[in-house]
């Protein structure tokens, strides 16, 4: 029997997948987490998470326990869980009485497990250069722009998430954006 | 540097995003940008592509995906376990709690009230508003009576216990005095309505409505207590405790585990400090 979400998990079959895991069907769980905990993880991951996996699992758990109580459609959804992961997220850098890695993200490398190891290498030279362009942003610069990216949220969602107002959000993405650029700038002149 | 000590190349200003270049740039709509906005569209794609590995879900994950939550579902908005069923349990807890007497009462009342007011909607009461009702006094009073005593067991249900306890062990001691042939028998007179202590009035006063026979509120009052709680003091006192408020989906107080409402197995194994608990 075909399950919705195995097309891809968008749109309008997200609501359903939605719907069947507030009633506790077991598929629906994996399929809302084969489609957001890859997001939550990265989000995790690049801003410099000590366990970046675990804390996603950990998320994605307490959102599932949860989710029977939840009211609201996929895009609240998806707020609902950044607004958690942001949340463990701090909690796990009190807990490990570690500053917030600005100067130096934690560089999460992933497993590899055969394939293609040119390929591979590419990727992650790719996911160097995206860290080393992140930590030229400050805190707040890099919290807005991985939750507008990865998270795919609007400004006011992401303004409710960090207790900002929405023009705050906007200004720090204003200047992050300019600072990526000059980075951005900078390296097409040294290379 | 020119005269105001500016460098002009340290200096200089960056072109202003507007809001729908920066839209277009965080959405990676490279087609509709060019230069440098389209470099920082294309970083944007790759720094999305970042967020596309999976992770390995955990043990209690993969039983999630083959079971479901079940029974580990937790209130998104009370933040603690048990919370939905005491809210649950609560009006019905309080209902049942209430002894046949109260019970009785309660329904006599509301009886008497919806006769009342069907008879008013009737035109059949009289119209002086000074008419003696039509319900005797007496049930009223005995309505009030149990009414008030329902509240105080409500209010003080562990004083009201303990008041009946000690009530019941009284008089059995005072049996079996009388039994043995004591005739000063002062305690068996004091639960007959001579006691004075503060703490055995209310024993008192319901002994005084039927002298001679073990009073059926008093076992009620203590009766009362425990149905109502159907559970320790403890617990009781413990259901009552009120639930920390917790995050809607969207904004949430405070930045913390506890306030998102969610209770991790991490937090289960080994509590922890959280910044907070709102959610």
């Amino acid at each position: 029997v075909a399950r919705p979400g195995d097309d891809g998990v968008a749109g309008e079959v997200l609501e359903e997948v939605l719907v069947a895991a507030r009633a506790d069907a077991p598929w629906a769980f994996e399929r809302l987490y084969s489609r957001f905990a890859p997001m939550v993880a990265g989000y995790l991951r690049m801003q410099g998470a000590a366990d970046p996996e675990g804390l996603t699992n950990e998320v994605m758990l307490g959102v599932f326990r949860g989710l029977p109580s939840f009211k609201g459609d996929i895009a609240g959804f998806r707020s609902w869980l950044f607004t958690i992961a942001h949340r463990r997220l701090i909690d796990d850098r009190r807990r490990a009485s570690v500053r917030p890695q600005t100067d130096e993200l934690h560089r999460d490398r992933h497993e590899t497990t055969g394939g293609d190891v040119e390929l591979e290498a590419e990727s992650q030279l790719e996911r160097d250069r995206v860290h080393a362009l992140l930590e030229g942003l400050t805190h707040e610069q890099r919290e807005v722009v991985l939750l507008r990216v990865v998270a795919d949220l609007s400004v006011e969602e992401v303004a409710r998430i960090l207790g900002k107002r929405p023009g705050a959000v906007k200004m720090l993405q204003r200047r992050g954006l300019a600072s990526l650029r000059r980075r951005l700038e900078a390296e097409g002149v040294t290379s | 540097v020119n005269p105001s000590c500016d460098d002009g190349d340290e200096m200089r200003r960056d072109p202003e995003l507007d809001d729908r270049t920066a839209e277009d740039i965080l959405h990676g709509r490279v087609a509709a940008l060019e230069g440098d906005d389209r470099m920082l569209a294309e970083a944007m794609t790759a720094l999305r592509a970042e967020a596309r590995t999976p992770p390995r879900p955990s043990a209690q994950l993969l039983e999630v995906f083959s079971e479901g939550v079940g029974e580990q579902a937790v209130p998104v908005a009370c933040g603690m376990r048990g919370g939905s069923r005491r809210t649950e349990r609560r009006p019905v807890a309080r209902l049942a709690g209430l002894g046949l007497l109260t019970k009785a009462v309660l329904a006599g009342t509301a009886a008497a009230a919806v006769a009342i007011a069907g008879a008013g909607a009737a035109g059949v009461l009289p119209d002086q508003p000074n008419d003696p009702p039509p319900a005797g006094p007496a049930e009223e009073s005995e309505a009030d009576v149990g009414l008030d005593i329902a509240d105080e067991a409500t209010r003080d249900r562990v004083v009201g216990q303990d008041v009946a306890d000690e009530v019941r062990q009284m008089r059995e001691h005072a049996a079996q005095r009388d039994e043995a042939g004591d005739e000063s028998g002062q305690e068996a007179r004091d639960l007959r309505g001579e006691n004075s202590q503060p703490g055995l009035d209310r024993a008192g006063e319901h002994t005084d409505r039927a002298p001679g026979s073990v009073p059926e509120s008093d076992g009620t009052a203590g009766e009362r207590a425990d149905d109502r709680t159907g559970d320790t003091p403890a617990e009781q006192r413990g259901s009552d405790t009120p639930a920390p408020r917790a995050p809607p989906p969207g904004p949430g107080t405070g930045a913390s585990g506890e306030d998102d409402g969610i209770t991790t197995d991490r937090r289960v194994e080994a509590p922890r400090q959280d910044s907070d608990q709102r959610p």
